[in-house]
């Protein structure tokens, strides 16, 4: 799923996607590179998961798409967050990181 | 075909999923330029960018599979792919796919065919729309073997007397002397009141139904014709109302004719129908109902309107009924119907389907070896990321475009087997027609055999996981049928439903060839039957009946060119039977406990046993002075010889029978008519002289010897001497008459041969295709075998041994089965054990016959010419 990180816990491809897009409306292709570069090189995400997460967060309705000119002037088609779609992303966020938080906390606990 | 196929696109188009597949590979390409593009800006070369590129992604089809299995959320959309597909993939396999439609339209067709026979005459009897609450109304005798239409003067007490009914309605059928278009034949038709048709809820298909105000009294004699009268002698002329057609010499003005389906229940069909008050000739009161009937008062039940009339029938004794001891019955639509026609038409149904059911085993052999071969396919797909439930849907889509066609094809067989009834099926049970519910029901078979044959190969194939597909090549099964436990299965059932069905068409068949050549005591070849019925006015009593006869009696004797043949004159022989009801005393015995029983009567000229060549065994002939006002005399039968006079001569002996004493003259062979034999009646027959006999139809029999229409000419003239103006009736051969009879038993027959016979066929192409497909699987075992030298008898026997056994299960299954539904056909049976072994032997040696010719062929095969070419094909 990711290259250099296997173990991501469920829902995290989407939430990143969600925040990448929360951004700027993206294509496919632009939405890995933002994540690798945001990521700082951390996260190289595959095709094979994008396109079929991309496909479930548009059934949810929390994204949309579009087919727009890129600046080259080539179709491409991109999708946006949703009204819902940013209200999930606050949801997710808020959530994330409250349970990192936690896990911190166990992490640094000293017998 | 390009008209399928642009309706697909305008489907698709529909629902967006043309527009979706081409977006979806234009994001990937998309994608993939993206990724070179920026290949290239980091330095690789266009062709290693390129190829770096299509690494990362890594194959579009997958991400396709996954990417189209998240955004399933239109079925009608996945529905219609997953069709084109199966469609698309059925055109691939031409050969199965027509072997499969094929199977299916067979088996669907006869069912529906057997379904609408079925709706039409046993589910839905009456006509009309209107039916609830309907009965026919009817008089059986006691032991419901005969039954009489009430009469007229009856149903005029019951509509008076009885409150069970809101209504009752009767109509009578004769035959009449009708010209249309100049050209004059003899036609039945039908009378009626004029709310009939509204009473049973029939409307005309065109013109009107009666009015009042319609008949003698305002616009004339007007007549309502059948669909069928229209085609066949008015052309299907779409302005036939205002046309005209004379009935017993009086003009008719057409105003109507009614619906394809419209159809009563009489043995023969009612070309025509008029008011009562417009038969010419005869008064409405004078007309004698064939069927009455009623709808019953809201509320009432069938029980307590049957009791209700039974009192009725108590309180106003009617001549006729107290007479015959008939007794009053009230019978629900479903009971007119003959009851061994219901029998063998659910019987025929049961055959059709189980056709169906072997059809659908092949079907499923078919799809089970499909899947087989299709299994790295279906593995590959899997692991390419196909979800096991797409996989099973996209296999069934399959079959599901295989019922189509096939249900298609076969409502297509149903219409034209519908159209070629007439060739089965007796007189009256033609002109049905594919209504809407044959048409679900031919859809559901079809659905529903689909399903039934196609889940379990669509479970089996999709199961496939690549490894085992590709370490196991396709030497998968080893060993004849050995793996193929289903296979074999649908073989043992196969076998033992043919030979469940081929059993009963050979004891049908048996039972019909044993009354068709039963010996009737007398010979028809040559026999000719004219009937002439008197009328009322001229002859109205005994004496003047009489006069007729003995004058015709002697013009035939002195007149009647003996070239041409032999002639005679009885009151019935085939046809126009009579029958008196009582206990036959022998005088000198007691009466007490003589037991009532049935005996047809035949009044009858001297010359009768003569012409006919039936015997007198003892005692004579009657002579030609035995008339009206001599003792009464009889010739009785050798049954009723032997029965009543054990061990005496009953010559000059006397009997009473009903209040009459009659002197036994002699005693004649017995005449046996198959279609009373087969309903176990007709076995006492008494003969008195014709001239002692009242009644008002005589039957003329001729033996011609030379020229049919010459002698019907000749005897034309004499009768016309005696009196011109008297019309002559249903001129036919006695041979056709008594083939006529059994067209029931016949038409059982045929059709269930015709469903065995096919179900052999479809039971031998489903081994063949077995045997074949499990040699093939094995062709590299065989050729090892050939090349270490195995004799290819030896192999050849193997094979047939392996898969006979198969065979031999499903016989015994078989065999089992017969037995067991023995019972259900002993109605139909005559003097034929439902477990004749003779049939079950044919039939075991004949299956078994068939199928070791459908594995010894592949068998052969297997071991063809050279060892290594069946190596070579691996």
């Amino acid at each position: 799923m990711f290259e250099g990180s296997q173990d991501l816990p469920r829902g995290t491809l989407e939430l990143m996607i969600l925040k990448v897009l929360s951004l700027d409306p993206m294509h496919g292709w632009g939405i890995i590179q933002r994540i690798r570069h945001l990521s700082k090189d951390v996260f190289q995400v595959n095709q094979g998961s994008l396109y079929p997460a991309l496909q479930r967060l548009k059934k949810k309705g929390w994204i949309r798409s579009e087919w727009r000119v890129t600046e080259n002037k080539r179709r491409a088609r991109y999708y946006a967050l949703t009204d819902s779609g940013e209200r999930e992303l606050a949801e997710e966020r808020g959530a994330w990181e409250r349970s990192t938080t936690a896990v911190g906390w166990i992490l640094q606990a000293e017998s | 075909m390009s008209r399928f196929r642009s309706l697909g696109e305008w489907l698709r188009g529909l629902v967006g999923g043309a527009r979706a597949e081409a977006e979806l590979k234009e994001e990937f390409d998309f994608h993939l330029d993206q990724e070179i593009a920026a290949n290239v800006r980091s330095g690789m070369t266009p062709e290693e960018a390129r190829r770096q590129a299509l690494l990362a992604f890594g194959g579009t089809d997958w991400y396709g599979e996954r990417v189209r299995d998240e955004r399933s959320g239109r079925p009608l959309e996945d529905l219609i792919r997953d069709l084109r597909m199966g469609f698309r993939n059925l055109r691939k396999r031409p050969v199965f796919a027509l072997v499969g439609v094929l199977t299916l339209a067979l088996g669907v067709g006869m069912s529906t065919t057997m379904f609408t026979l079925v709706d039409a005459i046993i589910l839905h009897p009456l006509p009309g729309s209107n039916t609830d609450g309907m009965v026919y109304l009817r008089q059986e005798s006691e032991d419901g073997r005969m039954w009489i239409s009430p009469t007229s003067q009856l149903i005029e007490i019951l509509r008076d007397h009885s409150s069970s009914f809101s209504r009752i309605e009767a109509y009578s059928r004769n035959p009449y002397n009708v010209t249309i278009g100049g050209e004059p034949f003899r036609l039945y038709g039908a009378a009626s009141s004029e709310g009939f048709f509204d009473f049973l809820g029939v409307r005309p298909a065109q013109g009107r139904g009666f009015l009042p105000g319609d008949g003698p009294g305002g616009t004339g004699p007007v007549v309502v014709l059948s669909h069928r009268l229209w085609v066949e002698r008015f052309g299907e002329d779409p302005s036939v109302v205002g046309r005209t057609m004379v009935i017993e010499g009086l003009t008719f003005e057409v105003i109507g004719v009614l619906p394809q389906s419209f159809r009563v229940h009489t043995p023969v069909e009612i070309g025509f129908w008029m008011l009562d008050e417009s038969v010419p000739g005869i008064t409405p009161e004078e007309l004698s109902p064939e069927a009455a009937i009623a709808r019953l008062t809201e509320g009432v039940s069938v029980e307590a309107a049957r009791d209700e009339l039974n009192a009725i029938l108590v309180n106003n004794p009617l001549d006729r009924l107290a007479d015959f001891e008939w007794v009053g019955l009230v019978l629900t639509p479903g009971d007119l119907i003959d009851s061994d026609l219901k029998k063998a038409l659910f019987i025929l149904q049961a055959g059709a389907l189980l056709v169906l059911l072997i059809g659908c085993g092949n079907l499923a052999n078919l799809l089970l070896a499909q899947g087989e071969a299709r299994g790295p396919e279906m593995a590959v797909r899997a692991s390419l990321g196909a979800r096991r439930g797409r996989l099973i849907r996209q296999l069934l889509a399959e079959s599901l475009v295989l019922g189509a066609l096939g249900g298609f094809l076969g409502l297509f067989l149903t219409l034209w087997a519908l159209d070629s009834l007439p060739l089965f099926m007796p007189t009256g049970y033609s002109g049905f027609s594919l209504d809407r519910n044959a048409f679900l029901f031919a859809m559901a078979l079809s659905i529903g055999a689909v399903l039934l044959s196609g889940i379990l190969p669509a479970l089996k194939a999709s199961k496939k996981d690549l490894n085992s597909v590709i370490k196991g090549g396709t030497t998968l099964p080893q060993g004849f049928l050995r793996r193929g436990g289903v296979r074999r299965l649908l073989v043992t059932s196969e076998v033992a439903m043919a030979f469940v069905l081929l059993v009963s068409a050979g004891l049908l068949l048996k039972s019909f060839a044993g009354l068709r050549g039963m010996d009737t005591g007398f010979d028809p070849d040559g026999l000719l039957t004219m009937r002439l019925e008197l009328p009322e006015e001229q002859y109205g009593n005994h004496e003047t009946q009489v006069a007729f006869v003995s004058q015709l009696g002697d013009r035939i004797s002195r007149g009647f060119p003996p070239t041409l043949g032999t002639a005679t004159l009885a009151s019935g022989f085939v046809d126009n039977l009579e029958a008196a009801i009582g206990a036959l005393v022998p005088e000198g015995t007691s009466p007490d406990g003589a037991e009532n029983r049935v005996f047809f009567t035949r009044g009858v000229e001297p010359d009768f046993f003569e012409a006919l060549g039936l015997p007198i065994l003892q005692g004579q002939a009657f002579s030609q002075g035995d008339g009206l006002g001599d003792e009464p005399l009889v010739i009785i039968n050798e049954r009723i010889a032997r029965q009543y006079f054990p061990g005496v001569d009953p010559v000059g002996r006397r009997f009473q029978l009903r209040e009459e004493t009659y002197r036994v003259e002699g005693v004649s062979g017995n005449l046996d008519l198959p279609d009373l034999v087969k309903n176990d009646i007709g076995d006492l027959q008494l003969f008195f002289p014709l001239r002692q006999d009242e009644g008002s139809g005589i039957t003329v029999i001729m033996r011609v010897s030379g020229s049919r229409s010459d002698a019907v000419d000749a005897m034309r003239r004499l009768i016309h001497d005696v009196d011109p103006a008297l019309p002559i009736l249903n001129i036919a051969m006695v041979n056709d008459l008594l083939s006529e009879s059994l067209n029931q038993e016949r038409s059982n027959a045929l059709l269930m041969a015709l469903f065995a016979f096919t179900a052999l066929l479809l039971g031998a192409i489903g081994i063949y295709g077995v045997v074949a497909y499990s040699v093939s699987r094995q062709i590299r075992e065989i050729g090892i075998r050939l090349a270490l030298g195995a004799s290819k008898q030896r192999v050849v026997t193997k094979v047939v041994l392996g898969s006979m056994k198969t065979v031999g299960v499903g016989l015994v299954l078989g065999v089992a089965g017969a037995v067991a539904l023995g019972g259900t056909l002993s109605g139909l049976l005559h003097e034929v054990p439902s477990r004749d072994p003779w049939v079950f032997l044919i039939v075991l040696i004949g299956i078994a016959g068939a199928s070791l010719l459908s594995t010894w062929i592949p068998a052969r095969r297997a071991a063809g010419p050279s060892p290594i070419r069946s190596l070579n094909s691996e």
